[in-house]
């Protein structure tokens, strides 16, 4: 297996992953501790929100902050408030109201993340894009609200680090930051309500426009030899993880609805991670940075 | 009758003047637009395989230039696909790359071409030094810098250098 670069292994551990999965740490304990486990919603969106806007900071990815024309720098605050709207539907209580909001994220990312080249030519293109988001988002916080844990969060964790290796053979640096930063983060959360059990379902709605947008960003930008089928893998492997929510599955032991849950999952992931692997190096021409 | 023979043979003579101002074609072959990418411990060099445009002489010098961005080349194939990707110049959202020259001063040293450039979708004025020549042929031979940010490419900031080396060789026929 070809790893990158030294140096931009070293850089991205200390803009991207380090800080992001530090600040999921951090801020899930900081909650949890000072106000209690009701919160792990509220503090898992305050967590992603803060790990973009540091990421962002550290990696200078987009040193203006107020989104450009390049589709990653409009990713990082459509997760933010994706994430936000969400925390509405969950912690506020606002079901009509926060999904209204998200409605109003996801026609923002309809106009400045997908390519004007496929808001009419594939005709299902827009209608996929938003649908995606919004069955792998709002589908993974329902099964967290019914089975607080690490389970969704580390299924979306896994699939955007696997979409920022699928976009990193694609040679898209900035969108591996995007994706890195929000699935760091995640598995930081994750490894706190491992412990705490909480549900940090409300992240994932927002995780959703990182997972959709940098895979549909990536494919459409890339000049390599990746595969269509691993921009399309990451992005529905989640959805295989809503099976937990069917009664049968959901009344098994907890090891054997992790094993159904998860098992399709990570393998639907490593398939994409696979092709993008065997069909592109990761030599960026660039020896180092 | 006199005035109006008068008349035309002034409007003929204008026309012809005007159908006999200069005109260069510019295409990839005649002229080259090379960059150089700069960073802590080495550089990369790179071009345009195509570009269209003219120069025209009209009482005023006027050059225009559209690049194929798509055309992108560099010292290593993996560089030019990152190039071309969203992280440099995003070739799927911005094909083309375009200058219009707004102004062409002669001074001391040489000449000072000022115009429009825009890349990345993003349009500045710009000026730099070039020798010209004309006749049969007109050369052009200039080497300037821009800030790439200048143009929204903020990938690499404080890795890459802000500042990107252009050298234009021009040498077109009538």
């Amino acid at each position: 297996m070809q790893l990158p670069p030294t140096p931009m292994i070293l850089d991205e551990l200390r803009t991207t992953v380090g800080p992001s999965f530090l600040i999921g740490v951090g801020v899930l304990i900081f909650y949890r501790l000072v106000l209690g486990k009701s919160y792990t919603p509220l503090a898992a969106v305050v967590a992603l929100v803060l790990s973009l806007a540091v990421g962002n900071h550290l990696g200078q990815l987009n040193p203006a902050w107020w989104p450009t024309e390049k589709r990653f720098t409009w990713l990082l605050w459509l997760a933010a408030a994706g994430s936000l709207a969400a925390a509405v539907v969950r912690s506020l209580k606002w079901p009509t109201v926060g999904h209204a909001l998200w409605a109003a994220v996801a026609a923002v990312a309809v106009i400045r993340v997908v390519p004007k080249d496929y808001l009419t030519t594939p005709t299902w293109a827009v209608p996929a894009f938003v649908l995606l988001a919004a069955a792998v988002g709002f589908g993974l916080m329902r099964l967290s609200e019914r089975r607080p844990g690490p389970l969704t969060p580390f299924v979306m964790a896994a699939a955007l680090m696997t979409a920022g290796a699928v976009v990193i053979h694609a040679h898209s640096k900035s969108l591996l930051d995007v994706a890195t930063l929000g699935g760091m983060c995640l598995f930081g959360i994750a490894a706190v309500v491992l412990v705490t059990k909480g549900d940090a379902g409300p992240a994932l709605p927002g995780a959703a426009f990182l997972l959709t947008g940098v895979l549909l960003a990536g494919h459409y930008e890339t000049f390599s030899k990746v595969p269509t089928t691993a921009f399309v893998l990451p992005a529905v492997a989640p959805l295989l993880a809503l099976v937990g929510l069917i009664p049968a599955v959901d009344r098994q032991q907890p090891w054997v609805r992790l094993v159904i849950v998860l098992l399709p999952v990570l393998a639907v992931l490593a398939v994409a991670g696979g092709l993008a692997a065997a069909n592109e190096s990761l030599a960026f021409g660039e020896d180092e940075y | 009758m006199v005035r109006w023979f008068l008349g035309l043979t002034a409007a003929v003579a204008v026309s012809l003047s005007a159908t006999a101002a200069d005109k260069y074609k510019l295409d990839g072959d005649n002229t080259k637009i090379e960059f150089t990418g700069t960073k802590k411990d080495g550089k990369h060099v790179g071009g345009f395989h195509k570009l269209t445009g003219e120069v025209t002489h009209e009482g005023d010098w006027k050059i225009d230039v559209t690049i194929d961005t798509n055309s992108l080349y560099s010292d290593d194939e993996k560089l030019t696909g990152h190039l071309k990707a969203g992280d440099f110049f995003g070739v799927k959202d911005h094909p083309t790359a375009t200058f219009t020259s707004s102004k062409i001063e002669k001074g001391a040293k040489g000449f000072t071409v000022t115009g429009k450039f825009t890349l990345c979708g993003k349009s500045k004025e710009i000026s730099f030094p070039a020798e010209i020549t004309t006749g049969d042929t007109f050369t052009l031979k200039s080497e300037f810098k821009i800030d790439r940010t200048d143009y929204g490419m903020t990938y690499g900031a404080g890795k890459v250098d802000n500042e990107v080396a252009l050298k234009v060789t021009v040498s077109a026929k009538k």
